[in-house]
């Protein structure tokens, strides 16, 4: 009997999926916050119901109740809640291969070799697993929703690109940084159509948009369930939350510093938000002019794979570098978007120093792996020299970003 | 057919189960192994007192009678306990029979808390 690639690739992952839950240990970063969350919600959500959980004023997006109402549900008591918490790591795992099977498909469109293998290179790096399976969080999930979201608008299938754009940012509220890139990509393939295919082609992901909402919607906490997206932003203000970025190379102590305090009259934070939004108006500008068909006779500039990875890799980056109020895990989604970009371009430079800097941030910050909550005294975990690597990783991925405009801009026509 | 999936969760989730949240955390809970005398038991804390004004602090009952305060991080209706073997472990309640609990990783077990009815 023949078994197909794909299906060879699904048995593989499908595996590597139940090994890893096998192997999932129940270990939550120090102070087990997180943990006590997610135990606290289900709790509340499996003797209340899903449509409650707002009442008890939680500040997550919706669909990570749907999460913890399904684990709720496979576990339902408050005993078996608080024993087998871990268990919610498999639903995180479990997008998390599924983004990787979307890095097999590519590979395997392009007709990579050994497409069913190279995926390996991002579930090895601790940097990817980090953050579920020892920190305890779900950045994963958010992450993988956008990567599937923006590989399905690359393959020309809008509506379900849509869907999972939808997943991505109610799920978390960050994954709005990809709206941007994944908007021009869908609008560069459906401005040819018709206005009744373009309301075709959004209205599933409006459908899936209230069928997300229904619950809160009849348990009148809809207003609290909209509120959850942006509540957590400004919760706590400060310069940085864990985060090594460009702050740790201008404070001592970021994470003591008010992100309200001011230099000339404008909030540290406003500085953050203004590199941010500057830097990433920058690279999508071009992407923008070619999805809108401006300027386009001097723009030959591709909306492929790889240019597409390259500004995701920077707005992931530029949002994580500049921005204040930055946990450590909010450089989660950097891996695998570089790791895929590393294995079409066959570089693996860039990725690796990546990894380094964000597994650095995560244990320097949680110190999982290290044990006790004394400060690391080593070099490389210090806050200013994994700031230092972002920053030199940034350069790099820049310097791509300004060769690829140079080969594709023409001031001629 | 993802759709259909969508709409039968929606209307099971929103029929199913939809009761009003009456309880009331503040106040004082007693051991249930410690129901007919708090000062025989063997419990860590015999009685728990939970006050709404204070989040970082719980106040407990020993074996003496006296109340002393241990730290906690209260969110949400939660309480983080640290246990003597530096575990960290969680009181948190059953709606269903209107008790407390948290895990004790010394005796490998709950230990279970009801609303004293001493006013």
């Amino acid at each position: 009997m023949q078994i197909s690639k794909e299906l060879k690739s699904i048995i593989i992952l499908t595996s590597v999926f139940i090994l890893g839950c096998l192997l999932m240990p129940n270990i939550y970063v120090s102070g087990k916050n997180d943990r006590n969350c997610w135990i606290t919600w289900s709790n509340y959500i499996n003797h209340f119901g899903i449509q409650n959980v707002y009442k008890l004023k939680v500040d997550y997006p919706p669909l990570w109740h749907y999460f913890l109402w399904i684990f709720s549900k496979t576990n339902p008591s408050p005993e078996s809640i608080y024993l087998k918490v871990y268990h919610l790591k498999y639903l995180v795992y479990f997008v998390e291969i599924i983004s990787l099977f979307a890095v097999y498909k590519i590979l395997a469109i392009r007709k990579i070799k050994h497409a069913q293998l190279l995926p390996f290179l991002i579930l090895i790096n601790i940097a990817f697993w980090y953050n579920n399976f020892l920190f305890g969080q779900m950045d994963g999930v958010h992450t993988g929703f956008a990567f599937i979201s923006i590989i399905l608008a690359l393959l020309k299938r809008p509506t379900t690109s849509l869907l999972f754009l939808v997943l991505c940012i109610n799920f978390k509220f960050q994954g709005i940084i990809f709206l941007p890139i994944i908007f021009f990509l869908i609008f560069d393939d459906i401005k040819g159509y018709s206005n009744l295919k373009k309301l075709t082609t959004i209205m599933p992901a409006i459908l899936l948009q209230t069928l997300i909402f229904m619950p809160f919607i009849l348990s009148g906490d809809i207003k609290l369930a909209i509120n959850s997206f942006t509540e957590s932003v400004g919760r706590y203000p400060h310069v940085s939350m864990g985060a090594y970025n460009v702050w740790s190379l201008i404070f001592e102590k970021p994470h003591l510093a008010n992100d309200n305090w001011t230099i000339f009259n404008i909030s540290y934070n406003t500085y953050g938000l203004m590199a941010f939004f500057t830097l990433s108006g920058l690279i999508l500008l071009p992407f923008a002019l070619k999805s809108l068909n401006i300027f386009s006779k001097y723009i030959k500039l591709s909306l492929n794979l790889e240019n597409t990875l390259l500004v995701c890799v920077l707005i992931i980056l530029y949002f994580f570098y500049f921005n204040t109020q930055m946990h450590a895990r909010y450089s989660h989604p950097i891996v695998l978007f570089a790791g895929t970009l590393a294995i079409l371009r066959k570089d693996y430079v860039r990725y690796l120093l990546v990894s380094l800097a964000v597994f650095l941030n995560m244990e320097g910050g949680s110190k999982i792996l290290k044990g006790n909550i004394r400060e690391f005294e080593a070099i490389w975990f210090q806050p200013w020299f994994v700031s230092l690597i972002f920053l030199m990783v940034i350069v790099l991925y820049s310097f791509d970003y300004i060769m690829l405009i140079k080969k594709n801009i023409s001031w001629r026509s | 057919m993802c759709l259909r999936i969508l709409l039968t969760l929606t209307t099971l989730l929103t029929n199913c189960q939809s009761r009003k949240n009456t309880f009331v955390l503040e106040g004082e809970w007693v051991d249930i192994s410690c129901l007919n005398s708090t000062k025989n038991c063997e419990s860590r804390y015999p009685e728990i007192l939970i006050q709404s004004k204070n989040s970082d602090s719980l106040q407990v009952k020993d074996h003496t009678g006296n109340w002393k305060k241990i730290w906690t991080n209260n969110k949400w209706q939660s309480f983080s306990l640290i246990l003597e073997n530096e575990y960290e472990s969680l009181l948190f309640p059953n709606y269903e029979t209107n008790t407390l609990q948290y895990y004790d990783d010394v005796k490998k077990g709950f230990v279970y808390y009801k609303k004293s009815s001493k006013k």
